[in-house]
């Protein structure tokens, strides 16, 4: 009997490749659009605005990236190192930020330096100060990165903490015992062994800022993000919309590229075959209490503040009337939300699988091809999505199928961009699921004559059930949060949480959007807190998988 | 020849030099054969290739007369009935004792599966837990499972990939007899893997010595 790799036959090589098409075709028609001979407006943001786009776009990355990971790494390096007052609690505190969307924060901050705002009416109240209101007017593009840093600065914190937490104890003591002090093995020894860890945090802090909008647009930068929405609402020139996607996607893969690189030439290998884990240490009182305060100073900025205003607006705004509008929005992104995360954790766990049972040089390179949507900025896929929903359209009606797919009325397309767009997160939890119990389990179920499928079914799933939940429950965090594809996918009056809170922001209506962006945090803090459980006792709860492992 | 294993060459894809080169032997029906050589001499992979989980580079295996690996032949594992006791076991985690034991008996009808379920119950000396879980039992008692799960659906083959590597050294002479006297009984097959020349003395019949 041949093996058959016929992807009509094999359900698993027939999901791998779904998934390989599904991302491709947003991409491959976006390229055909923006190949369209160039228009007027097209030359005019040539000459006029693209130049203000590339020098915007690269100062806020640049300097978010910078900052973030100037908080995320001293954050990991102490909390791995010291077991300083407080530790644990913060520890896991400093994941909430993720619950935050950027764009919740911003519309926080710019409310509470206001005149009206918190902090100048305070001054006022209780110092008596009538301080000079423009001294607070705070330049938009600071601004914007003091949000980005404060919110995606656990993207570098987490990535870093897991490279020190597999670190072995005897690079930190030979360090010590060579009579270098903490500072010195912090910047001689750690931080070229974490070089390629904070590469892989600062770039995905990267493409969060390549990807935003809620931020830039409030403060009124000129990121390409921006510049798209302004082509595709504002001029409905889809055409140089695309094009501005094509640039906008050379630049997120030449980062990409970047990462990859440095992820090859800076890494080192440890060639200690006994190693034992970095464990905290108690500090003295005075490092003790300094880390304690530089973590409740970064948790005050990027939770305690924004929550805290939520609260005091939702007790001037709280508003029975309010709530058969908001639980509409909310079931609409939950729907929308479900629907997705299943077809995207369906196909994550089928293309897993595929490159498992057929681990050949192209499966393997395909499967990650299919994980790019993440790397791109919604707006671009937006574009992509678009084009691609539109010849389908097109197509049906010559046909005679009129409707089919039509922009204005379905969420097809909405899901099946979060689908394309977040495959990536269930496609990593579920290979780590995967990886952390290792082939022995599948290879002994089919020694004992059971098929790729039953093995699967019977064997490995309820094996890696818990990364398929948290897979699922990232995923489903992270369309709560979406907001650049909800903005230009959305149907018409389709309203979801965030385009809640988006439009009441734009509206200057503060107070308002207390309500819809509670729900979110709570939903996403909630979910991340699952997720993070459900991380933690799937690697401490079965010392008969971890044996398992190879 | 039973088993028997024409040239066979194999190497993982990132390896300049292949793990195994033009090796070949045979094994007659009901014959326990052990094969021994220093870590890194392809020993295991020997066992994944007649099992099936890798494909060779070139030669053939043939298994009772029919060609299971060859340039153009595959049969997948299941479809093999080789049975294979692994280094680390592999007993599922989240099954029982019977459970697990049962997994390869669904061709049988319940009553036929519970009897043979049993027997091998009997035979591993676990008649009295059943109803555990792998990590509720001792390492011997682990190793005892784990070959009773690969024999009940009687097999035309049994590979053993270094069945003793976790086991000290009291209870390694004590499985040895026992896995001698099991496989005795049950009239297998066997290909025995192991670097150490005491545990393929101890079972085997006849050592074939692999090199790098």
């Amino acid at each position: 009997m041949k093996r058959s790799f016929s992807c009509i036959r094999n359900p698993w090589i027939f999901t791998h490749r779904l998934s390989v098409v599904s991302v491709s075709l947003p991409f491959i028609f976006l390229a055909i659009q923006a190949a369209a001979p160039a228009n007027e407006n097209w030359l005019h943001i040539r000459g006029w605005l693209l130049q203000t786009y590339v020098l915007d776009t690269l100062l806020l990355t640049l300097s978010g990236v910078f900052i973030a990971s100037m908080i995320g790494v001293p954050l990991a390096w102490i909390t791995c190192l010291f077991a300083f007052p407080g530790k644990y609690f913060i520890e896991w505190a400093l994941v909430l930020p993720l619950a935050i969307p950027p764009y919740i924060s911003a519309y926080i901050y710019y409310h509470l330096m206001g005149y009206t705002g918190g902090f100048q009416a305070g001054l006022r109240t209780f110092l008596g100060l009538d301080v000079n209101r423009f001294g607070f007017d705070i330049p938009p593009m600071p601004f914007a990165v003091f949000i980005f840093a404060v919110t995606l600065f656990p993207y570098v914190y987490l990535i870093v903490k897991a490279f020190l937490k597999h670190q072995s104890a005897s690079l930190y003591e030979n360090t010590r015992l060579l009579g270098r002090g903490a500072w010195s093995s912090f910047f001689g020894v750690f931080l070229p062994l974490m070089a390629p860890s904070i590469a892989g945090g600062a770039t995905l802090v990267a493409f969060e800022i390549l990807s935003d909008f809620g931020v830039t647009s409030h403060f009124g930068i000129h990121t390409f993000s921006t510049a798209i929405f302004s082509a595709w609402f504002g001029m409905s020139d889809a055409d140089s919309a695309a094009k501005m996607s094509v640039m906008l996607l050379g630049a997120v893969f030449t980062l990409a590229a970047f990462n990859k690189l440095a992820q090859r030439t800076l890494k080192y290998r440890i060639v200690s075959s006994k190693e034992r884990a970095l464990l905290p240490r108690i500090p003295s009182r005075r490092v003790g209490l300094a880390c304690t305060f530089f973590c409740v100073l970064v948790l005050l900025f990027s939770v305690i503040i924004p929550v805290g205003q939520l609260f005091s607006w939702l007790t001037l705004s709280w508003n029975q009337e309010l709530l058969p509008r908001l639980w509409q929005n909310a079931r609409n992104i939950v729907s929308s939300a479900l629907a997705a995360t299943s077809c995207t954790m369906i196909l994550a766990v089928g293309t897993v699988n595929a490159t498992r049972l057929f681990p050949s040089k192209p499966n393997l390179a395909l499967a990650q091809f299919a994980t790019i949507g993440y790397s791109v900025p919604g707006a671009v896929l937006a574009m992509g999505v678009i084009s691609l929903f539109s010849f389908i359209s097109r197509a049906g009606a010559s046909f005679g199928i009129h409707d089919l797919f039509d922009i204005s009325r379905t969420t097809a397309m909405l899901i099946f961009a979060y689908a394309v767009r977040f495959f990536a997160i269930g496609y990593h939890a579920v290979e780590s699921g995967f990886s952390k119990v290792g082939n022995i389990y599948g290879e002994a179920a089919r020694t004992l004559g059971a098929g790729p499928s039953e093995t699967f079914f019977r064997v490995e799933m309820p094996l890696i059930r818990n990364a398929i939940i948290s897979g699922f429950v990232l995923v489903f965090v992270d369309i709560m949060k979406e907001l650049p594809l909800t903005m230009i996918l959305r149907p018409f009056n389709f309203n979801t949480l965030g385009t809640s809170v988006y439009d009441f922001a734009k509206n200057e209506i503060m107070e308002e959007i207390a309500l819809p962006a509670i729900l979110i945090i709570a939903v996403c803090a909630a979910f991340i807190a699952i997720a993070s459980l459900l991380d933690k006792s799937y690697s401490a709860a079965r010392p008969e998988v971890r044996r398992g492992e190879r | 020849m039973f088993l028997e294993v024409r040239e066979l060459s194999f190497g993982y894809g990132n390896m300049l030099i292949p793990s195994l080169r033009g090796l070949s032997f045979g094994i007659e029906k009901g014959e326990i054969v052990g094969i021994v050589g220093p870590s890194g001499s392809g020993k295991s992979t020997l066992l994944r290739l007649i099992a099936g989980f890798e494909r060779p580079l070139e030669g053939s295996i043939v298994l009772d007369g029919i060609t299971v690996a060859a340039k153009d032949v595959y049969v997948p594992p299941e479809s093999r009935n080789v049975g294979m006791v692994f280094q680390d076991y592999g007993l599922f985690p989240h099954m029982t004792v019977r459970k697990n034991i049962e997994f390869g008996l669904r061709r049988l009808k319940g009553e036929e599966r519970a009897m043979r379920a049993n027997e091998m119950l009997a035979m591993a000396q676990m008649e009295n837990f059943p109803s555990r879980y792998p990590y509720e039992l001792s390492g011997g008692q682990q190793q005892r499972v784990s070959l009773m799960r690969a024999l009940a659906p009687r097999p035309r083959l049994l590979l053993l990939d270094e069945p003793f590597s976790n086991l000290d050294a009291d209870l390694r002479e004590i499985m040895c007899k026992d896995v001698k006297t099991i496989l005795e009984k049950e009239k297998i097959t066997c290909l025995f893997v192991s670097h150490d020349q005491r545990d393929v003395n101890a079972v085997c019949s006849r050592i074939i010595t692999q090199t790098y």
